[in-house]
This record gives C-alpha cells, structure tokens and sequence, in this order.
C-alpha cells in the first residue's frame, strides 16, 4: 500500500512515518497543507492518505472534499488533535479517523479498514458548518485543478457547466451557480441569471445597445447585467 | 486587485457594550430607594427648620421616592442604548436624563398636588423654584450615586472576568489542541530524541501548574515571562522552522507582580492568529521595558491579509478585563493592526496591583 501522510506539523508526520514503519507501510510522501496534498496525490497516486484538519492555506476537510472530484479518489484516514465533532459531519468520504498521539492498535485497525474498503469517486460534498471553500476545484484531463477563490473574477453558467473565469485562465465545473452563490455570498454578486461577479474585480458599469454591462479588472470580457439585478447591482457598486 | 486597508485604531474602553449599570435589577432598585430615603431624611433632619414634622417627612419621601422610581425605569429602559455609548458620552446622557426626568418630575407632582389642592407644599413658594431646587439636589446626588454604580458594575466585571478565566484554564487559556498536539509532539520526540521530549514534558508540567493553580494571586513578572518562554519552546517543537522568536525584555522589571497566565495568552495568539496559518511561518517580536513609571510589553506578529477571527477579540477582552481588575484604570492593552501585522502592547503602572 501507498500511503501519503498530510500534517503542517513535521514531527507529527515524523511519528505517523515512524508508527506506519512499525506496520510494514512505506510512506510514499508527505504534505504539509491540503493544497499541497492534492499535488502530491496527482504526483504519487497514493491508495492511502492521513489528513490532517486544521492546516494553513487549506484544511483537511477541504482537500478531501475535492479530492472526492477525482475518478478514483485515494481511501482517506483523517487525524486529527481535537475535532471530532467536524469529523462526525463530515465522515461520508472518509473510512476512519484517528486522534492524535495515535495509539499503534488503532493505527492497525484502520489499515485494515483501508485495505478492506474502496473509496468510491462522487460529487463535492458540503463543508460542514457552512464553512467556506478556500478554493474552486475543477477536474482536468484526469486530475484536479485548483483555483483560490481570491484569484477568480467571475463564474458564468452555459448549460450544465459553469465557467470559472479567473487571473490565470478559464476552467470548467460542475457545480450548480446557486449553490455557489450561497456558500460565497460575500465574495461574489450575481448580476444576471447565469453570472457571478467577484465584488473585487468590478471596475464598472458600461451601457451599450441598451444593455448595461460590468467591466472587470483582469480580463477584457464584459457581462451583461439583467434589467432584475440591475437596481441592486448599482447600490452594490455604490458602497465598494 | 484586492484593496489595501491600512488600520490602526486604540483599543476601546473596557468591556465595552456593559458597562452601564443594570437598574433593572431589583437589588439595584432597592438600593436606589434607601439611597433616595436617606436624602429625604438628611433634608429633612437638617438644622433651619422650625420643628420635625413626620407629616413633613412623609410628603418629602412620596416625592423623592417618585423621582427615584421614576429615574429607575427610564435608566432600566435606556439601559441597551448607554451601553452602545463609550463610558463618558453615555454617563453625560444619562445625567442629563436624570436631571430633565426630576425637573419634569417635580413640575408635574407639584402641579398636580396643587390642582388637587391637598395643600401639601407651602403655596408661597413658586412653581419654578421647587423645580430648581429639586434640580439642585438631584444634579449632586445623581453625580454621586452614578459614579457608585459604574464602580460597583466594574467590580463586578472584574470578578467575574477572573473566575471565568479560571474556568476557561483549560480549555481556553491553554487548547485542548494545544495539549493534544503537544503530546503527539512528545510522543514522537520520546523515539528520536529522548532528551528534548523530557524537556518538553517539563515544560507543559509547568504550564498545567499554572493553569490549574487555582489562585488569582500575583505571581512575579519574572516567573511569568518564564511560562512564556517555556509555551514558546513547546509552539516550537511543534512548528519548527516555521516559528521564530525574537526576544528583547532584559530590562523589563522581574519584580513586578500581575495576575499569573495575564501575558501568556498574547503568545498563543500570536501564534494561533499569526504563525500557524502561515505556511512560511513568521517571526514574533517580542520587546518590553520600563517607561518612566511603567513597565510595557509588545507582540508583533505577522498576519495573513484579511484573517481576523473573533477568538483573538474575546481573549483580548479577558486580557483587558483582568488588567482592570488587577490595577485599576492604570494599566492599558493596545491593539495596533495593519494588513499584514498585529501588534499588542501591554502597560501596566509600576508597584501598583490592587
């Protein structure tokens, strides 16, 4: 089996290594934050992976949470300090979870577990807690493409997809634009039927032809505003 | 593309949205109404006088104890709004209520008694004149009376803020991801580097001593530096190179006494706030002396741009909370933030814990 350990905490990946060994498992490698994670397991194709929850950049359940995009998600232990409760709502995705200083028994027992189970690839599921993503994730030929959400610009629906437009390109997911509207209400402002624009990126408001469009900082596509969002989108703009 | 906020403010007053004391209580109001019977009594045993009359008396306390009644309700029912207020502007407010309640007040009891014509006041004093008189009286004993309340209401706070802190000994002073983390930390030194794990056992022993003594009593500056500097050393086992601590306290005043755990949360914010969700970690600064006739101490540490979490606000408000408690109004907590970096300075006066 090929494990991958995640921790920010290099003598916690030191004694997970040291208690794998103890098992016979070789550590393929380690990751010190969920974004990390992901390219590591794009890179070393791990059957297994112990994650960590509270990490910088992205946390734990985060990471697993895209890492389930994949067509054959690697199996996932959480470890974890103090955060049960987080686990207990989020245990879908996951076989087991341990809470650190790990104990070797329970060690074993979840690598059989592992062994035993195969994760099954699915659509995103919630954070729990209405926790925000740190980042949108899109599948790309095969592996995962992530891209932090302070770097997205707008996010426009064409059919079952949504583009995300962002500093470094354009990448497509699968995900509804409502649901993205909830859980980043703070971020984004929807400004017709099938667009979402980052509050951050506005530059302003252009009447052409009878339609009122908003132009971006960093990219040179405009978007229409709906004669239904425009009275808000206009108090909006007002207060930035 | 994202905007640049530069922010530096001073920390607010103490505990602020309750610092106005509840009228509503009804120990409070009690004390309101022995406070207005004295007056009447005083008033009414004051030498000037041709006789004691009880009739005398027992017409002063009905209007006094309508004007204190009456002030009771309307500081209860203002109550949420003072407390909005910082301390000086809302205590102006509710002064000026008070005063405008007892002239309104006493026009309407004396011009209702004389419509009624019990003949209760003496007809050859005009209106105006029992107003201002009234007036007079309420603007010293209003003054007084206020200055008690808020007193008593810091008091309480302060009580009450060092037994929660207690309390929260545990499970916030000291994580319980801290401790849990801190054992992995251990357990996986005890294989490589027995040495260290020792040192680090001895270390969260002291801490724990700390933390669970039960005592609220001063415990020197020195000694308290030293907890801060054993917290550091476990934080830095765990994060390693991602944590760096730059020290410069050599001529902080050892022999000071505070409260003990008053300064060790400021470094588990710095770290929890500050180092940890940075991925290339940071340093945190820490420098402290003696200015005139204080003593100060300053964290800075690195932030990610944007993050504020409301935990950081609530220890600091603790932090505040005992201060005042410890050394009265003296003693300071400042918060300097920009973008990027945090930055708290503690002030405490020399020589004068309470």
């Amino acid at each position: 089996m090929n494990v991958l350990i995640v921790d920010d905490e290099p003598l916690a990946q030191e004694r997970l290594a040291q208690l794998l060994g103890d098992e016979g498992v070789a550590v393929a490698g380690t990751a010190a934050n969920g974004r990390e994670a992901i390219d590591q397991v794009a890179r070393l194709k791990p059957d297994l992976v112990f994650m960590d929850i509270r990490m910088p950049v992205m946390d734990g359940l985060e990471a697993a949470q895209h890492l389930r995009l994949l067509e054959t998600p690697p199996r996932l232990i959480f470890c974890t300090a103090y955060d049960q409760h987080a686990l207990e709502a989020f245990d879908a995705s996951a076989i087991d979870y341990l809470v650190k200083p790990v104990r070797a028994d329970r060690l074993r027992e979840a690598l059989s577990k592992a062994e035993r189970f195969t994760a099954e690839g699915g659509t995103a599921q919630p954070l729990p807690d209405s926790e925000q993503r740190s980042h949108l994730c899109a599948r790309v030929r095969g592996n995962l493409e992530l891209i932090p959400l302070e770097d997205v610009i707008c996010l426009h629906a064409e059919h079952k997809y949504v583009t995300v437009i962002y500093s470094d390109g354009e990448v497509l997911i699968e995900e509804p634009l409502k649901a993205l509207e909830e859980e980043f209400a703070d971020r984004f402002l929807r400004i017709h039927r099938n667009a979402l624009v980052a509050l951050n990126a506005i530059a302003g408001l252009d009447r052409e032809d009878g339609q009122v469009l908003v132009k971006l900082h960093g990219t040179d596509r405009r978007l229409e505003v709906s004669r239904r969002n425009l009275p808000t989108v206009r108090k909006v703009i007002k207060g930035l | 593309m994202s905007r640049s906020v530069s922010e530096s403010r001073k920390a607010p007053d103490p505990a602020p949205g309750r610092w106005f004391p509840n009228f509503c209580r009804t120990d409070v109001v009690f004390s309101l109404v022995v406070l207005g019977e004295l007056v009447v009594l005083i008033m009414w045993l004051a030498p000037g006088r041709d006789g004691l009359s009880l009739r005398d008396l027992a017409v002063s306390s009905l209007f006094g104890q309508w004007l204190v009644l009456l002030c009771a309700v309307a500081l209860c029912s203002l109550r949420p709004l003072l407390n909005r207020l910082p301390v000086l502007k809302g205590s102006v407010v509710a002064y000026l209520c008070i005063l405008l309640l007892v002239a309104g007040g006493t026009a309407v009891a004396v011009s209702a008694e004389r419509f009624a014509g019990f003949q209760l006041t003496s007809t050859d004093t005009s209106l105006a004149r029992y107003v201002t008189n009234s007036v007079i009286l309420a603007a010293l004993v209003a003054a007084a009376a206020l200055r008690y309340y808020y007193i008593q209401q810091q008091w309480r706070a302060g009580v009450e803020a060092s037994s929660e802190a207690q309390v929260r000994a545990l499970q916030a002073r000291i994580r319980p991801h801290f401790l849990f983390n801190s054992m992995n930390t251990i357990a996986s030194l005890i294989r490589t580097r027995p040495k260290v794990a020792e040192e680090a056992v001895l270390n969260l022993s002291d801490l724990f001593r700390a933390a669970l003594s039960r005592s609220e009593e001063s415990a020197s500056l020195a000694a308290e530096l030293t907890l801060c500097r054993r917290y550091m050393e476990i934080e830095q086992l765990r994060l390693g190179d991602r944590l760096a601590v730059n020290w410069d306290i050599d001529t902080l005043p050892g022999r000071e006494t505070l409260p003990p755990l008053l300064l060790q949360p400021l470094f588990e914010n710095a770290i929890y706030h500050g180092i940890q969700p940075r991925t290339e970690g940071g340093t945190v600064e820490v420098t402290g002396g003696r200015d005139g006739q204080r003593w100060w101490i300053t964290l800075r540490n690195p932030m990610i741009a944007g993050a504020r979490k409301p935990g950081n606000q609530i220890a600091l408000n603790n932090i505040r909370q005992r201060l005042t408690h410890h050394f009265g109004e003296g003693a300071t907590l400042a918060v300097q933030e920009t973008v990027d970096q945090f930055q708290v300075t503690v002030s405490v006066p020399l020589g004068v814990a309470l």
